[in-house]
């Protein structure tokens, strides 16, 4: 049992060691940048694909974080609050009006919440866009920031992360995530034994939308500056496609998604210009030879191999032999 | 003896069509009835009529005396009204024992959720060599035994199956039966058994209703149905 744990969490290990010596090497300011940018995304891309836990996709995922990082920029701009209650606040605010939007769209399935959750996405941010308190068109400036120190920013975004990941986590692998799970295998099912399907996927999109917020209200504090721009559609799109090219059906599908999917353009300047074509060949890739996506690698060949051995009849019937 | 179930003049519509008119239905506490009638009867209708699944258009659901007829099916599980529902409709891909512990959603005693789920395996015990297994890759008898342990996790007062003997072996389909009855027995749970099985149905049931094209046609005691002219001709076509 011990030796099950210790191998689920060592690729997370490695993610955290590997976090924690970064600033080592890349300790330029640009870079600091890049990687709170992963850290950013990753959070995103998670608690993205704990909404999708019952099976229905969302492109409301992106305002939600724009909620957060309003509200939290917002607060701490106008009234000067403390990082720490404007990142809970942006968080808080981001569940509170996604389980009030979502008290009628979770109603809807599968393909039909996604159109719902679309319009959703949109009207937000053109709420953003039109609204005075968040700066309209040109966007919020003047944020203050949240340490002055690039290096102790990305520490604190870093410790962040890891709290939110836990705690995502947690949720999957509760009772809740089970259920969750069996929604999406069959909701008439799911409702004919007494699971109000309601009530768990709200509390699916409120978790998320948590976690969203939070995340985007710490990185309004990071950047100090907001544009409407950087929440529209496509930042949506690009969360769910981290999380469908890591691996949809695995935990840390969506950590590895975002991670090579930020760094593809900082590989080189003379490829960022690529990095959308870059970027939709590996899809392509994926879709076609990894339908398990990047995390489902391991599974993929433990599988392959499987195959070969009962496909082998001389092993088999050795075996058979010695039993 | 009070009924714990009374299903009162049970109309159902599907659009335009009606696809049960009438429909009169007790059961008695601690008792095994069953509703047989042949494909297309509205057997079926009348189970999800009951848990809530589809809206009825007329008529009244009692429930230990309480009207049901406009409660969720949640609050109805909740309350003890569970649908064991036909062995294919599990959760594939996940495991004997989510599966289980799915069934008890609307429960909080873990105590009393732990003992019941050592009754199910001491009911069924290949569900506990089974445990890690996803409820998929089992066999036909095995999904339908774990759709009813899985009923029995609601802790119910009433169980109501759906055509337990679908598509399994006649062997399988004898065990199953005598199953029913253990449960019943062992925890005094009424049970309502919806079947076209007439064996199976006849083997665990004290009392019949039969169903043909959306009415009741005939009921008594399961003796009086073994040798009524009207049900043989409904069922066997004379």
């Amino acid at each position: 049992m011990k030796n099950v744990n210790v191998k689920k969490a060592l690729p997370y290990g490695i993610l955290l060691l590997i976090a924690l010596a970064a600033p080592i090497f890349l300790h330029t300011s640009y870079w600091i940048g890049v990687l709170i940018m992963v850290l950013y995304k990753v959070v995103g891309s998670v608690s993205l694909r704990t909404i999708s836990l019952s099976g229905t996709l969302t492109f409301a995922h992106g305002a939600f974080i724009a909620i957060g990082a309003y509200c939290g920029g917002i607060l701490a701009r106008s009234l000067g609050l403390p990082p720490v209650v404007t990142i809970l606040a942006g968080g808080l605010f981001a569940m509170a009006i996604s389980v009030i939007t979502g008290l009628p769209f979770v109603r809807l399935k599968g393909m039909y919440y996604s159109m719902a959750s679309m319009f959703l996405g949109v009207t937000i941010n053109y709420i953003i866009k039109a609204l005075k308190v968040t700066g309209g068109y040109h966007g919020l400036t003047r944020i203050p920031k949240l340490l002055q120190n690039d290096i102790a920013c990305y520490y604190v975004f870093l410790a962040l992360t890891v709290v939110l990941i836990l705690i995502l986590y947690r949720f999957e692998f509760s009772r809740i995530g089970t259920t969750l799970r069996a929604l999406a295998q069959s909701q008439d099912v799911a409702s004919s034994i007494g699971i109000n399907a309601t009530f768990y996927r709200l509390l699916a999109v409120g978790m998320g939308s948590f976690c969203a917020g939070t995340i985007g209200a710490a990185y309004g504090l990071y950047s100090t500056v907001l544009s409407p721009t950087n929440y529209d559609m496509n930042f949506s799109l690009w969360l769910l496609m981290y999380m469908l090219i890591g691996g949809q059906d695995y935990f840390i599908g969506p950590i590895i998604g975002a991670i090579i999917f930020v760094l593809i353009p900082e590989l080189g300047r003379d490829l960022s210009a690529y990095a959308p074509f870059l970027t939709g060949a590996c899809t392509l890739a994926v879709a076609y030879l990894l339908p398990g996506g990047i995390a489902g690698i391991p599974d993929l060949i433990r599988k392959k191999k499987l195959q070969k051995e009962i496909e082998s009849p001389k092993e088999g019937g050795n075996e058979n032999a010695s039993a | 003896m009070s009924n714990i179930l009374e299903i009162q003049g049970l109309k159902v519509m599907y659009g335009k069509s009606v696809a049960i008119h009438d429909v009169n239905i007790s059961v008695p506490e601690g008792g095994i009835v069953t509703l047989i009638g042949s494909n297309g009867a509205g057997k079926s209708t009348t189970l999800n009529a009951t848990l809530g699944v589809v809206p009825v258009t007329e008529g009244k659901i009692l429930f230990r005396g309480e009207d049901i007829t406009n409660v969720s099916t949640a609050e109805r599980v909740r309350r003890g009204l569970v649908l064991a529902p036909e062995g294919r409709h599990l959760f594939p891909y996940l495991s004997v024992q989510k599966n289980l512990l799915l069934g008890a959603t609307q429960r909080k005693d873990k105590a009393a959720i732990q003992q019941d789920m050592e009754f199910c395996f001491e009911l069924f015990p290949i569900l506990k060599d089974r445990l890690k297994q996803k409820a998929g890759t089992m066999s036909g008898g095995q999904q339908q035994m774990l759709a009813i342990a899985r009923g029995i996790m609601a802790d119910p007062k009433l169980l109501c199956l759906d055509e337990p003997s679908l598509g399994l072996a006649p062997a399988v389909i004898e065990d199953i039966g005598v199953k029913i009855k253990e449960i019943n027995k062992a925890k005094g749970t009424s049970v309502l058994l919806v079947e076209q099985n007439v064996h199976l149905a006849f083997g665990a049931a004290d009392y019949c209703y039969t169903l043909q094209v959306g009415e009741l046609v005939a009921e008594g005691t399961v003796e009086d149905i073994r040798n009524n002219d009207v049900v043989k001709k409904a069922y066997f076509g004379g």
